[in-house]
């Protein structure tokens, strides 16, 4: 498939080309959504090397199932349930042990004094930890609200559940965090960042 | 006075409670404090990003994916393909044997009774022993002859040949392999049979029985 043409092409219609044997079809849907994919598998095990164990096989399991896929269905839904799965399947089976503290954040910005930066990072981790007690549907439903921004119906739909329930979710989830974070919780919109 | 549900919290969340949530929300005191906790909760959530990895483990994850599901067979067509594999090995080694076993047996059935009809001498082949031409007390390497001494009829080197080969053939095997005769085709094979050949396959049944006792 031309370069130029790939970018315009549907994520359906790249789904249409792969089952018809373009391989080169499914390194383009690879392309696209593995950040997506790596970032929320990140933030169920916390970890780089799980991460990326995960949202690889998040992908060759997606490209097995690649001929079941129905075309009515939206693809990042169909892939999001399936790294969802992978992922608590994961949980399931072991607890995988978060980043250490130094390498969790980013270096702090040019700008940003060094002490609000460590700030920050502390209670980066602190939030991290907290959303990896939650229990898993309300984990779930949370990093997919949160950080990556799908709408309830699209939630429910990866969850399996009705578009109330992962509302219900949602809203359990934070009052959870609320009480795992007690004073740790900041005001950013009065914070001094 | 009934409270915001949880549904709603997170309508208001987003902004996106309706007017009679709106309204409650405006006159209670615990609901509002209850919304502006979550979304400082909200907001803590948000600012936790995760550390981008570099662009080199972009640049090689399409690789890695792609060699994974090359290397890596699909759990289902492996667990099937075992089976499979399994029950075509058992095949391939039966169905050959069972061919040469109906077709030695057909030439047993109707050598047998060529020579009623029409008796001959023997001819020095015929009382050739199984491992002439070997070296004396060894047997042929792939036929067992060592059991065969008195079995009926024990002068057919056919027959010894066709009971060897199918000495290991277990039933189970069989039926895994998909290769038992239908119901009722034995019967419809033997009413196919000439009067010679009922007798001889008679004869036969009657000697194996004989000779296991049964």
């Amino acid at each position: 498939m031309p370069q130029t043409d790939a970018q315009a092409v549907a994520d359906e219609e790249l789904v249409g080309a792969c089952v018809a044997g373009d391989r080169s079809a499914f390194d383009l849907l690879v392309g696209r959504h593995q950040r997506q994919i790596y970032k929320l598998c990140f933030r169920f095990v916390g970890n780089h090397e799980d991460a990326s164990e995960l949202a690889q096989d998040a992908f060759v399991r997606a490209y097995r199932a690649l001929p079941k896929f129905e075309r009515t269905a939206k693809f990042t839904t169909w892939l999001h349930r399936i790294a969802v799965n992978v992922c608590l399947n994961r949980l399931s089976v072991k607890r995988p042990p978060h980043e250490p503290f130094a390498d969790v954040e980013s270096a702090p910005s040019r700008d940003e004094r060094a002490d609000v930066a460590v700030l920050r990072q502390e209670r980066a981790v602190w939030v991290r930890a907290a959303v990896a007690r939650l229990p898993q549907k309300q984990r779930a439903t949370l990093i997919l609200r949160a950080y990556h921004d799908l709408p309830h119906d699209e939630i429910a739909r990866i969850m399996g559940s009705s578009v109330s329930a992962a509302k219900a979710n949602f809203c359990h989830a934070l009052g959870n965090l609320k009480k795992l974070l007690g004073e740790r919780v900041v005001d950013h919109h009065e914070s001094p960042e | 006075m009934n409270h915001l549900s949880d549904v709603q919290f997170t309508a208001a969340l987003e902004d996106e409670l309706d007017p009679a949530g709106s309204a409650h929300l405006d006159a209670c005191g615990a609901c509002a404090a209850k919304v502006r906790g979550l979304r400082t909760v909200l907001a803590s959530v948000l600012h936790a990003p995760v550390a981008e990895p570099s662009p080199l483990f972009w640049e090689h994850f399409g690789a890695r994916v792609n060699k994974a599901i090359d290397s890596a067979q699909p759990p289902a067509a492996a667990s099937w393909g075992w089976t499979a594999n399994r029950g075509w090995l058992a095949a391939a080694a039966i169905v050959p044997l069972v061919m040469m076993i109906g077709a030695l047996a057909l030439y047993v059935i109707r050598s047998g009774a060529d020579e009623r009809s029409r008796p001959a001498p023997r001819t020095a082949a015929a009382e050739k022993p199984l491992d002439a031409g070997l070296p004396a007390g060894r047997a042929p390497a792939a036929v067992d002859t060592s059991d065969l001494a008195g079995d009926p009829p024990d002068d057919d080197r056919a027959w010894a040949l066709m009971r060897s080969l199918a000495i290991d053939l277990h039933y189970d095997d069989a039926r895994e392999a998909g290769i038992l005769p239908r119901p009722g085709a034995i019967e419809t094979a033997a009413t196919e049979l000439s009067a010679l050949e009922r007798a001889e396959l008679v004869r036969l049944l009657q000697d194996e029985l004989k000779r296991t006792g049964a």
